[in-house]
């Protein structure tokens, strides 16, 4: 434990130095005079940038920083751990609960920010794959691969030093999402941040690995495997490919983002590598990623034969068909929209039943009704539903980013009477006001919004002008649903009409990413609840550590 | 000094690899509990169906070999710590005698334990122990 | 072995279909918004062109009005790109070129997976316990009965395992 609170305190001690010392923020408020720097009161200021006066952004930060700061934890432990060789089975029960609230921050963090893209950006789109966006996605990528591979190790007792490899990685991936968010090495949308603390984080980076990773090597013998793989048809192997398409993801977002700085070093010239680029690289990937969410949990440990395989795989598979065809037969024909959707119905179904099969045993074994038997499975066994929770959770994820493949888009002039199409609605302008706030003034254009001639009430996007930073923003009005959102965008003012220009957007299934975020952060705090195994496991670990302490003395 | 001393240490209680914080009957028994946690999983996952009857029977068997040959080791080594604390005692009871000193008992008043080690506090009830002068 | 065989295939039929998904069907007309998804606002905010978040961006506009003016022209897609790159330089490109020194950005993802596949095979063919029945020479009668006594004992009182 010394050593826990000595490796946070080193990290502590770093970011105070870099703020006391190189970028004090306070020193924004000593102006430099002939007689030295000297201090002045600033006058009032503008205020938040008005793309910011957004209520999820109010949550999004801090989420983000506690997912960034909660990831030095499980280092911490892992780095005292080698340190005093106390490498038994406690410290990485410690370290994989204190991964879970990180990445279950991180995870939040990253879906608020996509919300509020989403809803003031005015772009119709939540996840841009800007450098800043990518590197708080790198440690939660790691983070994942490590909550998934400890599990063989408190099973099976293997891939000791892969853990704390895993570990390493995370946190070295958080520092340098911060290094590349406040050195302005990649040019980012978030350049807010940009300073000239580069160079310290690229020592810290490096001292930090260099620690790390030879404290690994000097422990490496503490950290052998305790058991040999049987198949290569298991869970385990399961859970190395899970490895592998994570850091496989990791790795290639990781090289898109880095990869102008390259270019600069090596042909000199700065190119651009943004959403088309990741696009191509990561949605096999995270189709991959998919498949194995399913497939995985369907895998017995130690081995599986193939009449196991197909008692665990026929039901879901033929669900995926038979939704495969119907999307295909209804016109799905976006490749990845469709395989997308062929997989979610597959993992979906391959986790409900894996429910259904585990409370219709408690049924059959203990006389419980149906619920109370889902009830007791998940309570015995948080980590493994609370997992199955979250993979659910997933599941919906991508069926609100295949939703975005059959987005639709138009714009038009618009007043009084002006009718917009876009699908099968019809956007009709009734009004054009104009107001004041205190904080700004707004023009808005109330549209009237119909499907199949069915009226669908109201949608007021406006304008916005703030008069503290004398800056326009748009704010976005949507209109959601399970099924899709109308979302429009008051963009401007044509100079020859008069008229407001209006862009329309309607896209399919994204509400489905905002619940999958929810479903997905449910299931964690579930993993979280210590479950009746665990707790048993705890009080035998007790009882048996205080019997054979004596006996070992003797 | 004080902060890199554990690095710097030598394998003090590096039995065979063993982590410190693991005594290897401990280390033994947590392995044997984390089969038959797989093993209650295994049995489960029989049930609901999900395994067929064929890879049960085999993987049952396997962790139950697995849990015997932990078991065994295990066993080994009580037989071995008895040996160890035997000898122990016996170098005692010989180190007494050479220095001329009657043998301390270390009987335990309250329970009555023959405690084999000389020990401060009773090894099987916890209560204070002071040698009383073995006669003889 | 068969499980084995079932496994890899439904593996493989995933990730061919995945490498199906990129040949296309013939590339439509060009528009202005499908072009604008290509290439990167020049005005400083770092976003692609249809996404530029600034009210009244003068480099936005400009740089639609060329792309219209190209299209009018009747260029496809492709030399319009190449128009706008010789106008403002290769970074207006959304994604670099696949070619020269930039065709490495998009080999090393999949070069990456590749590695990867071929590291998590090779562990996992080490870690194959060598043989393919070692189960059944430690399992089954040649363990010691007492043994298997004194573990069922065990298991029952930690109230785990399977219980008869």
């Amino acid at each position: 434990m010394p050593y826990v609170v000595a490796i946070l305190m080193a990290t502590g001690a770093f970011f105070a130095s870099i703020t006391f010392f190189v970028a004090n923020p306070f020193g924004e408020l000593f102006m430099a005079s002939t007689a030295g720097p000297r201090p002045f009161q600033p006058a009032d200021g503008n205020g938040l940038n008005p793309l910011l006066q957004y209520h999820s952004m109010v949550i999004h930060p801090p989420m983000l920083y506690l997912g960034y700061v909660g990831f030095a934890v499980p280092f911490a432990f892992a780095m005292a751990a080698l340190i005093t060789r106390q490498l038994g089975d406690n410290w990485i029960r410690t370290t994989r609960r204190w991964t879970m609230v990180p990445w279950m921050f991180l995870g939040t963090g990253i879906l608020l920010g996509g919300r509020w893209a989403y809803s003031v950006l005015g772009w119709g789109g939540y996840w841009g794959w800007d450098p800043v966006e990518n590197a708080s996605l790198l440690p939660w990528l790691a983070g994942t691969a490590f909550l998934h591979s400890v599990m063989i190790q408190e099973k099976r007792g293997m891939l000791k030093v892969w853990n704390v490899v895993l570990i390493i990685t995370t946190f070295f991936l958080c520092i340098f999402g911060t290094f590349l968010t406040r050195s302005g090495i990649v040019s980012s949308v978030h350049a807010f941040a940009q300073s000239n603390i580069g160079p310290f984080f690229a020592v810290f980076l490096g001292i930090v690995l260099l620690f790390s990773v030879s404290l690994l090597f000097l422990r490496v013998e503490f950290l052998k495997s305790e058991n040999k793989l049987d198949s290569v048809v298991s869970r385990e192997s399961g859970f190395l490919f899970n490895n592998w398409i994570l850091l496989a993801a990791v790795f290639a977002v990781l090289w898109g983002t880095i990869f102008p700085i390259i270019s600069k070093a090596v042909q000199g010239v700065t190119v651009t590598v943004g959403a088309p680029f990741f696009n191509k690289v990561a949605v096999p990937i995270g189709l991959l990623l998919l498949f194995l969410t399913g497939a995985g949990p369907l895998l017995a440990w130690r081995k599986t034969s193939f009449q196991s395989l197909r008692r665990n795989f026929t039901l879901p598979l033929a669900a995926a068909v038979v939704v495969g065809v119907a999307l295909f037969l209804s016109g799905v024909r976006h490749f990845y929209a469709w395989m997308s959707l062929f997989l979610c119905a597959f993992v979906a179904v391959s986790i409900l039943q894996e429910f259904f099969k585990g409370a219709r045993t408690r049924q059959k074994t203990g006389g419980e009704n149906f619920l109370r038997a889902i009830y007791n499975l998940t309570m015995r066994n948080t980590r493994r539903y609370g997992g199955y929770v979250v993979h659910l959770g997933i599941v919906l994820l991508f069926v609100g980013f295949a939703g975005q493949a059959f987005q639709a888009k138009t714009k038009g002039l618009m007043q009084d009477g002006d009718e917009l199409r876009v699908k099968n609605y019809v956007l009709r302008g009734i009004s054009v006001v104009s107001g004041d706030t205190p904080n700004y003034t707004f023009q808005k254009i109330r549209l009237a919004v119909s499907k199949d001639g069915q009226p669908l009430g109201t949608l007021e996007p406006d304008r916005r002008f703030y008069k503290a930073s004398q800056q326009p923003t748009s704010h976005v009005a949507i209109r959601s649903s399970l099924a899709e959102d109308v979302y429009a965008v008051l963009a401007g003012q044509d100079p020859d009409t008069g008229k407001a220009i209006v862009e329309v957007f309607v896209n399919p299934l994204v509400a489905w990413v905002w619940i999958g975020g929810f479903v997905t952060f449910l299931g964690t705090l579930l993993a979280m609840v210590p479950s009746r195994v665990e707790r048993q496991m705890a009080e035998m670990r007790q009882a048996q550590e205080a019997g054979v302490g004596v006996s070992d003395a003797l | 000094m004080f902060v890199v001393a554990p690095l710097l240490a030598p394998e003090a209680a590096g039995e065979a690899g063993l982590p410190v914080d693991v005594t290897p009957l401990a280390d033994l028994k947590r392995r044997r509990l984390v089969i038959y946690d797989n093993l209650q999983d295994l049995e489960f996952e029989y049930k609901a169906g999900k395994l067929a009857p064929g890879d049960y029977q085999a993987l049952r068997r396997d962790y139950t070999a697995e849990a015997a040959q932990l078991m065994a080791t295990s066993q080994d080594l009580e037989v071995a710590t008895a040996e160890d604390s035997w000898i122990e005692r016996e170098v005692a009871v010989r180190r007494a005698r050479r220095n001329a000193l009657p043998a301390p008992d270390y009987t335990c008043p309250k329970c009555g334990f023959e405690n084999p080690l000389p020990v401060k506090f009773c090894g099987e009830c916890g209560a204070r122990i002071r040698p009383a002068k073995k006669q003889g | 072995m068969r499980s084995r065989l079932a496994l890899v295939s439904l593996f493989a039929f995933a990730t061919l279909a995945l490498g199906a998904g990129r040949a296309r069907a013939v590339d439509p007309p060009p528009t202005v918004d499908r072009i604008g998804e290509r290439v990167m606002c020049l005005c400083g905010c770092v976003a692609i062109l249809n996404h530029c978040p600034h009210q009244n961006c003068s480099m936005h506009e400009e740089m639609r009005a060329t792309i219209q003016k190209a299209i009018a022209e009747g260029k496809d897609e492709n030399a319009i790109l190449q128009l706008l790159v010789q106008q403002y330089g290769v970074k207006v490109l959304a994604a670099p070129p696949a070619q020269g020194f930039d065709l490495a950005a998009w080999l090393l993802p999949g070069l990456g997976l590749a590695v990867g596949l071929a590291l998590v095979v090779m562990i996992v063919r080490r870690w194959r316990k060598p043989g393919e029945i070692p189960a059944t020479a430690a399992g089954g009668h040649d363990v010691d009965p007492k043994l298997l006594a004194a573990v069922e004992e065990e298991m029952k009182t930690s109230g785990m395992g399977i219980r008869k």
